[in-house]
């Protein structure tokens, strides 16, 4: 019945994750195979608008840290924005469709449907960072540049569990509205973590820099684990777990008194 | 097998169900009726559990609805009034799935697919309203269910199909189970129901047999010139138009027939009141008065 659940769900989102996955990993492929013909332009940039760029962070050293301020945000803002999408429609989608008025009717545990979601969900967060992490890595070997395979192994793993805990985001976020209510609303949450994350490390203010540790986007930083000396941020890292825990438990809850009927 | 007693629901200042009671025994066929709005799908749906009560109570086996009523539903069936599936799925895929979910008897469901002439290789987004449908009746009915709830079933259904589908309600009583079914359709629940209640603006204003509401059809009849014509079964004489008599006759037409047969008129009028004529005077007065 589990794996029957499971398959169902499968079956319902493998094609767009399909979509996103390739469209995703063929635009980090596209802007890593540039590498080469990016770096002769450096090569050549005239010795003041060197300094210049000094001050915004100097030029790449390696194809990782070309890679860490080119496409790694690029690949974190819309794999979030997927992982959202991907948790809000695993509950949304059935509900909308209304197959869950005779699907709920049956002999099925509701923890069976919640723990099938949460299954999907790990899953094809899974096979979207691995198909992601092989397509950009075969472009790195491409570009021919040394590269810290150590450091592009653990920003794709701490990648991976910031946008597992944006699906769970997603997933709560499901539960906690109308059945109604439009999937575009889950991705609120990507854009506006996103902005919070670049007024953080914009600004000098204190205060405001302190707003990185509200944000995933910030243990997950791929300047900080490709280009920097890597500090792991504990802090940030710690208040989304417990808060993706406790989101889990009390989203089960708003799921067995789900009215998804309207 | 269902009970209800001074159930509420509002939906925000709007009233779904008023006070609703009835009680559904083991082995009938209970129908459930009213026009759109007057609560019926309310009432399913917090048998089911899919919508939570104000107030009141609500039972199935002796167990309160509510929920995640998993154990109910291991023995219950459902079809909604709009029945719908994954739309890339074909029939046998769709049937396949609810199997995993139920103990299911295949050559039952092998007779429902064959009775209601279900297509299993199509795709469900090739299907029509009445055919989706019918899948949804065969998900209801495929694990042959001690209690079935149906919520409008034959809606969308052509007449040969829902002739058949009737049938299948009939053989499914045999076997033990105890029917629930909602509709506005009066020929299909005086054919197949034993006791009916009649729900209007959320409340049940009636609950009787349709045995009992049976008897109570009768003819109208109208003779110009008004003779007086003396035979059992005759009431309610009224003259109008000082010439044309009109009264209601409960019996025999043959009997009627013959003493009409001895006398001369201009015109003759027989007008049938039937079981929804007699429905009709309660949801307009709210008492029997056709």
């Amino acid at each position: 019945m589990f794996k029957a659940l499971i398959k169902m769900d499968i079956r319902k989102h493998y094609i767009s994750m399909l979509l996103w996955t390739i469209t995703l990993s063929l635009l980090m492929f596209l802007i890593v195979i540039l590498y080469p013909m990016i770096k002769d332009i450096y090569n050549n940039i005239p010795e003041a608008l060197l300094e210049i760029m000094e001050s915004f962070g100097g030029i790449p050293a390696d194809v990782l840290e070309y890679y860490a301020t080119e496409a790694g945000f690029l690949f974190q803002v819309f794999g979030a924005i997927y992982a959202v999408l991907l948790g809000y429609n695993l509950v949304s989608s059935v509900e909308k469709e209304k197959t869950a008025e005779v699907l709920y009717t049956q002999p099925i545990p509701r923890r069976y449907f919640y723990m099938s979601r949460f299954v999907v969900l790990v899953s094809f967060i899974f096979v979207f960072s691995l198909i992601n992490y092989f397509v950009v890595y075969i472009g790195f070997l491409l570009t021919a540049d040394t590269m810290n395979h150590g450091s592009y192994l653990l920003f794709s793993f701490l990648n991976f569990i910031m946008l597992l805990y944006m699906g769970f985001i997603g997933l709560f976020t499901a539960h906690a509205v109308s059945s109604q209510t439009k999937s575009m609303i889950s991705i609120v949450f990507p854009i506006v973590l996103y902005v919070v994350y670049i007024v953080a490390y914009a600004t000098n203010n204190e205060l405001l820099r302190a707003l990185r540790y509200i944000t995933p986007y910030t243990f997950a930083d791929p300047v900080e684990i490709l280009k920097t000396d890597f500090q792991f941020e504990w802090i940030s890292f710690s208040i989304y777990t417990v808060l993706v825990i406790g989101l889990t438990f009390i989203g089960y809850r708003l799921f067995k008194k789900r009215v998804t009927i309207t | 097998m269902i009970k209800v007693n001074n159930l509420k629901k509002y939906y925000g200042p709007n009233v779904g169900l008023e006070d609703a009671s009835l009680e559904v025994k083991q082995g009938e066929i209970f129908g459930f009726i009213g026009p759109n709005g007057a609560g019926k799908t309310t009432l399913i749906r917090i048998l089911l559990g899919l919508i939570e009560k104000t107030s009141g109570e609500a039972k199935i086996f002796d167990q309160d609805c509510m929920m995640d009523q998993f154990h109910i539903n291991q023995d219950v069936g459902y079809l909604p009034s709009e029945a719908n599936f994954f739309d890339n799925y074909k029939v046998k895929e769709v049937i396949h799935l609810y199997q995993s979910f139920k103990a299911v008897d295949s050559a039952f469901v092998a007779h429902i697919v064959e009775k209601l002439d279900i297509n299993l290789e199509k795709r469900i987004r090739e299907l029509s309203f009445g055919n989706k449908k019918k899948i949804g009746i065969l998900i209801a009915l495929m694990h042959t269910p001690k209690l079935l709830i149906l919520d409008e079933p034959t809606s969308g259904l052509d007449p040969l199909i829902q002739s058949r589908f009737l049938d299948l309600l009939l053989e499914l009583q045999k076997r033990g189970s105890t029917i629930f079914l909602s509709s506005h359709v009066l020929s299909e629940v005086q054919k197949v129901c034993n006791r009916v209640a009649l729900v209007k603006a959320g409340q049940i204003i009636l609950v009787d047999s349709v045995e009992n509401l049976s008897v109570k059809e009768h003819k109208i009849v109208r003779l110009t010139p008004a003779i007086d014509i003396d035979l059992k079964g005759i009431e309610n004489k009224k003259l109008l138009n000082g010439h044309t008599l009109q009264f209601e006759f409960h019996g025999n037409l043959n009997d009627l027939v013959k003493s009409l047969g001895a006398h001369e008129f201009n015109d003759i009028v027989i007008n049938d009141v039937s079981l929804e004529d007699i429905f009709l005077s309660y949801y307009e007065s709210g008492e029997l008065n056709v």
